[in-house]
C-alpha cells in the first residue's frame, strides 16, 4: 500500500506500507501530484490553501488515487471555534483553529457540511464525515486536544 | 446489482397507521417520481403494512406481494419476507409520518453503506434525532450536537428513513437460530451464543426464573412446520422494534450509519425537522 501524507502529523505505521510525505503548497503550486496512492492523508493543512486552490487540489487527489483508494482529511472544526468566539470562550487554541499561526496562517475554515460538499463535488464518495478530537502539540511543547472534522472519501469512478 | 442500467433495485417498505397526512403523501409521491426520473436507483415495489407493531396477531398487510388467506399474521417482518422473496437489492423503510427529501434514496445509496439512515426528529421537545448510541449499561441515548453534514456510525436508528441492503437480512438469518420462548413468541439467538445441549422439547414446562444473576427461560428451536417468519423486528422490554433489529445486525458485524444531510420532516399535527432541533439546542446553550 502506498500512502501520501500532507501535514505535520504522526501517522500510525502499517507493515508493508510505503509512506511519502508531501507539501501541499508544492503540489498546488506545480499543479501536479505524481504517482498512484492507495491512501492520501491531508491532516490539518487544507486551511492553509487559498479557497480558489482547494478544488484544483481535490482534483489532483482524485486523479492520484487508485480505484477504491481513499482520502482522509482532518480540519479544525469551524462550528466549534465559531461557537467559542460567539460565546466569548476563546483561547489560543480557538484562535489557532480559525487563523493558524504566524508560520502557517490559515486562509479558510471549514464546517463539516462545506468540507463534505467540496469532497463530493470533486467526484469522491464520502464514506465517513464525523467530528473527532485530535491531539495537538504547541511549539512550546504543550499538549491539547482540538475538535476536528474527520472525513473519508473514496474514489469509485 | 440487477436494476436498469446497473442501477440497484429498491423496494419501499412503509409501516402504516390508519391515515396519513396529505403532506406525507405529497412527499412520498415526490420521492418516487424524483427517484424514478433522476435517481441512481430503480424503484421496484412499495410494500406496506397496516401497523409497525410486530405482534403477529394484530397487523394487516395491505400492499405486500405475498398472498395470504387471512389478515392476521403480518408485520414489518412480513414486509421483509416479501422483500427477501423479491428481486430488490435494498429496502428503503419509511414510516407513515416521516417525509424524506425527494432524493433521499439516491443520497443514502451513495454513502456506500449496507445499512444507512437519514435523520428525523422526535416530534416534541427536545426534538432529538431518532438515532442512538448505547451507553455502558446498554441503554440508548439520542445522538445530539452532531455537526451538519455528518455521516457517522451509531448503535441504533429508527426505521423511518433507512436504506438496508438485502445481504444484511440474509446475514442475520444465516448467523442466528430461532427459538420459541415460553410465551410462544420467537427469539433469534446468534449461533455463537448457543451452548449445547439444545432440547427440542422439555419434560416439564417451567416459568422463567432468575438464578445466580441470570435470567433463565425454557426455549425450543422453532419447528420446521412453524411457518412464522424470521423475527427481524420485535418489541420487547419496553423497547421499540428498531433497537432489536439493530442489535441483530450488530451481532453479525453491521452497525447503522447516520447521514445527517438527509433530513426528513416528522409529521404529527405539524412537521418537525432539524429547524426545531437546532433552535432547541441553541436555546439550551444560551445562543438564542
Amino acid at each position: 500500500m502506498k500512502v501520501a501524507i500532507f501535514g505535520n502529523v504522526q501517522y500510525p505505521i502499517e507493515e508493508g506500507a510505503v509512506y511519502e510525505r508531501l507539501d501541499i503548497h508544492e503540489v498546488v503550486k506545480n499543479n501536479k501530484l505524481d504517482g498512484e496512492y492507495d491512501r492520501i492523508v491531508v491532516s490539518n493543512c487544507l486551511p492553509e490553501l487559498r479557497r480558489d486552490k482547494v478544488m484544483p487540489f481535490f482534483k489532483l487527489v482524485h486523479d492520484a488515487l487508485t480505484q477504491r483508494g481513499e482520502i482522509i482529511i482532518q480540519v479544525p472544526s469551524a462550528e466549534y471555534a465559531c461557537k467559542q468566539m460567539f460565546t466569548n470562550n476563546h483561547n489560543n487554541m480557538v484562535f489557532y483553529m480559525l487563523y493558524g499561526n504566524d508560520a502557517v496562517p490559515f486562509r479558510a475554515c471549514y464546517t463539516l457540511l462545506s468540507l463534505r460538499t467540496l469532497v463530493e463535488r470533486s467526484g469522491l464518495v464520502v464514506r465517513k464525515a464525523a467530528q473527532e478530537l485530535m491531539e495537538i502539540q504547541t511549539t512550546t511543547g504543550e499538549k491539547d486536544v482540538m475538535p476536528v472534522h474527520a472525513l473519508i472519501g473514496v474514489r469509485n469512478d | 446489482m440487477s436494476g436498469t442500467m446497473d442501477k440497484p433495485i429498491v423496494d419501499i417498505g412503509v409501516a402504516c397507521n390508519f391515515a396519513q397526512s396529505y403532506q406525507w403523501w405529497v412527499s412520498v409521491m415526490n420521492l418516487v417520481l424524483n427517484e424514478s426520473r433522476w435517481g441512481d436507483v430503480t424503484i421496484n415495489a412499495i410494500r406496506t403494512v397496516g401497523s409497525a407493531l410486530p405482534d403477529h396477531n394484530k397487523n394487516n398487510v395491505i400492499g405486500n406481494f405475498v398472498k395470504r388467506n387471512a389478515l392476521t399474521d403480518t408485520n414489518r417482518t412480513e414486509v421483509v419476507k416479501g422483500f427477501l422473496d423479491g428481486r430488490a437489492d435494498y429496502i428503503f423503510w419509511l414510516d407513515d409520518d416521516t417525509a424524506p427529501p425527494p432524493d433521499a434514496i439516491t443520497r443514502l445509496y451513495k454513502a456506500g453503506r449496507e445499512f444507512v439512515s437519514g435523520v428525523y426528529f422526535l416530534p416534541q421537545p427536545p426534538y432529538h434525532p431518532i438515532a442512538y448510541v448505547r451507553n455502558a449499561e446498554g441503554l440508548y441515548h439520542p445522538v445530539v450536537k452532531y455537526p451538519k453534514g455528518a455521516l457517522v456510525q451509531v448503535d441504533s436508528v429508527g426505521m423511518g428513513c433507512a436504506l438496508i441492503h438485502k445481504s444484511v437480512y440474509q446475514k442475520i438469518k444465516d448467523e442466528h437460530k430461532v427459538f420459541v420462548r415460553t410465551t410462544g413468541s420467537l427469539a433469534a439467538i446468534h449461533k455463537s451464543q448457543i451452548k449445547n445441549p439444545v432440547f427440542t422439547s422439555h419434560k416439564k414446562r417451567e416459568k422463567p426464573f432468575v438464578k445466580a444473576g441470570y435470567l433463565s427461560e425454557q426455549v425450543i428451536p422453532q419447528a420446521p412446520d412453524d411457518d412464522r417468519t424470521f423475527p427481524f423486528y420485535q418489541l420487547e422490554y419496553g423497547r421499540t422494534e428498531d433497537h432489536y433489529f439493530c442489535e441483530l445486525a450488530e451481532n453479525v458485524g453491521i452497525k447503522p450509519w447516520l447521514d445527517t444531510t438527509v433530513v426528513c420532516e416528522h409529521w404529527k399535527m405539524q412537521g418537525v425537522n432539524n429547524v426545531q432541533h437546532e433552535k432547541y439546542e441553541l436555546e439550551q446553550e444560551g445562543l438564542e
